[in-house]
């Protein structure tokens, strides 16, 4: 998958996405290739900004400076982006009039995705077994 | 729905929170369909949701895309209450599911058609979707996991088809354990915990596990389904009075069958990984409504869930003390 170029962008998170908050973020599957991600607090914030509506890089960043992100930290929710971008999980767009109010009361983190190492099955054994169809 | 005709067949059941009526004229059908729902032997006190089935001798043309469910043998569309699903034979069924007034679904199944294992399992395939779709109407999540427990333990059996689910959950019964099942829960979220229930009182069990647990003439018992040689066996002939009706779990044990480990081995599982196991044990739909509710309850379950990996070695049953290595990790 190609990496979008977030510098330029505005960026939208793909409809195939299904989000569940968690305590400490959120889970993301994507009913599509069945991959889920695991986001912290931060990086579910961030997010959220681009969840139903497009946004800008720019616009990112600066939410990100107003919920605690330090200068260096441009650098990792860029590559949180990326990361978003090369997981086939966000879509170029043309940015949407305002940037949604997301309210962020936890402790700024580095914003981390980690997408787990085998997707569920997209083609299962019947709608009670998720387990691979059996060779014919 | 089609009115049954005076000489039509009726077979009322029941599936955990369901009840079942099933019409047909066909006395193929209505055999299938009976065999089937029969296997629902636990019978709930509250049935919260009713579903009508009506079975034809009908040739229809569909044509669907899969945008809710691609199984090895039946694609499924969902269009709001509306649900179509085709299956390689070219059965068709057609359901619409009202929160308000239950379910109705019609089946039409070419007039040709000859039942032998690919079509017996592909009307099987019908059902189990009949059924889920309900299920999660009423807010269950259906789990194909094992349950087992002993006071106020109760642990998850996780494996694919073939992983030793069955014939684990027999082994710690036939050890005094009671049971949930041994590959049908279903799961929701109750006053803020997880609550599994349980929809059936009998056994999968391969004729093999005969060597290892007496289960009598295990070979003379009717087959669990068109695709497997594993036989219904009731809890009751392996642990008389250990079927339980629901419980709180409280562990999560993935199974791995492992050649090169003597008997068994137990190992903590990272908390990370009881939600990826919990969910390979869960179909998912393509539809944001169902795969979030069944999202929330996985994650919620998971969370309160002690992870186990446990190591099944070659003919590790026929070893002493291969519970104890199970009893300990889980104490």
């Amino acid at each position: 998958m190609q990496s979008l170029n977030v510098r330029a962008s505005s960026i939208v998170m793909r409809s195939t996405l299904v989000a569940t908050v968690v305590e400490d973020g959120a889970v993301l599957l994507d009913l599509e290739s069945k991959y889920f991600y695991a986001l912290n607090e931060s990086a579910w914030a961030i997010a959220q900004l681009f969840e139903n509506e497009s946004v800008s890089v720019e616009a990112i960043l600066d939410c990100c400076r107003r919920w605690g992100a330090q200068a260096p930290d441009e650098i990792a929710v860029r590559e949180f982006l990326n990361q978003m971008s090369a997981c086939g999980l966000l879509e170029e767009c043309a940015p949407a009039p305002r940037v949604p109010f997301i309210e962020f009361k936890g402790e700024w983190r580095v914003p981390v995705i980690t997408r787990q190492r085998e997707p569920l099955q997209t083609i299962v054994t019947s709608a009670f077994d998720p387990s691979v169809p059996l060779a014919e | 729905m089609a009115i049954a005709a005076a000489n039509s067949r009726r077979i009322a059941g029941a599936c955990g929170p369901l009840s079942i009526t099933v019409t047909t004229d066909d006395p193929a059908l209505a055999h299938i369909a009976s065999a089937y729902f029969d296997l629902y032997s636990r019978r709930w006190t509250a049935m919260s949701r009713h579903v009508e089935v009506h079975l034809v001798r009908a040739g229809v043309a569909a044509l669907e895309c899969g945008n809710y469910l691609r199984c090895g043998r039946m694609q499924v569309d969902r269009r709001g209450a509306h649900y179509l699903a085709v299956t390689r034979c070219s059965f068709v069924a057609l359901g619409t599911c009202n929160d308000g007034r239950g379910d109705r679904w019609i089946v039409a199944v070419p007039p040709q058609t000859v039942f032998h294992e690919p079509e017996i399992g592909e009307m099987e395939d019908i059902f189990s979707l009949i059924c889920t779709i309900a299920w999660r109407a009423e807010g269950w999540t259906a789990v194909h996991a094992g349950a087992v427990m002993k006071g106020q333990t109760c642990a998850l059996l996780c494996a694919p088809s073939g992983g030793g689910k069955s014939t684990l959950t027999a082994a710690l019964v036939a050890s005094g354990w009671q049971t949930l099942g041994d590959d049908k829960l279903l799961l929701r979220i109750r006053e803020g915990s997880p609550f599994l229930a349980s929809v059936l009182q009998t056994f999968n069990l391969d004729p093999g596990t005969s060597r290892w647990f007496d289960v009598g003439d295990i070979e003379g018992l009717p087959r669990y389904s068109a695709w497997t040689q594993k036989r219904r066996v009731h809890v009751d002939r392996i642990g008389n009075g250990l079927a339980a009706e629901s419980a709180r779990p409280t562990h999560l044990i993935c199974l791995v069958r492992s050649s090169g480990v003597n008997g068994m081995r137990v190992s903590k599982l990272d908390d990370a990984a009881v939600l990826p196991a919990l969910l390979r044990q869960i179909v998912i739909p393509s539809d944001r409504e169902a795969a979030r509710s069944i999202l929330q309850t996985a994650i919620s379950c998971a969370r309160t869930m002690q992870g186990l990996q446990l190591e099944i070695g070659d003919d590790a049953y026929a070893r002493s003390g291969w519970l104890d290595a199970i009893e300990d990790a889980i104490a």
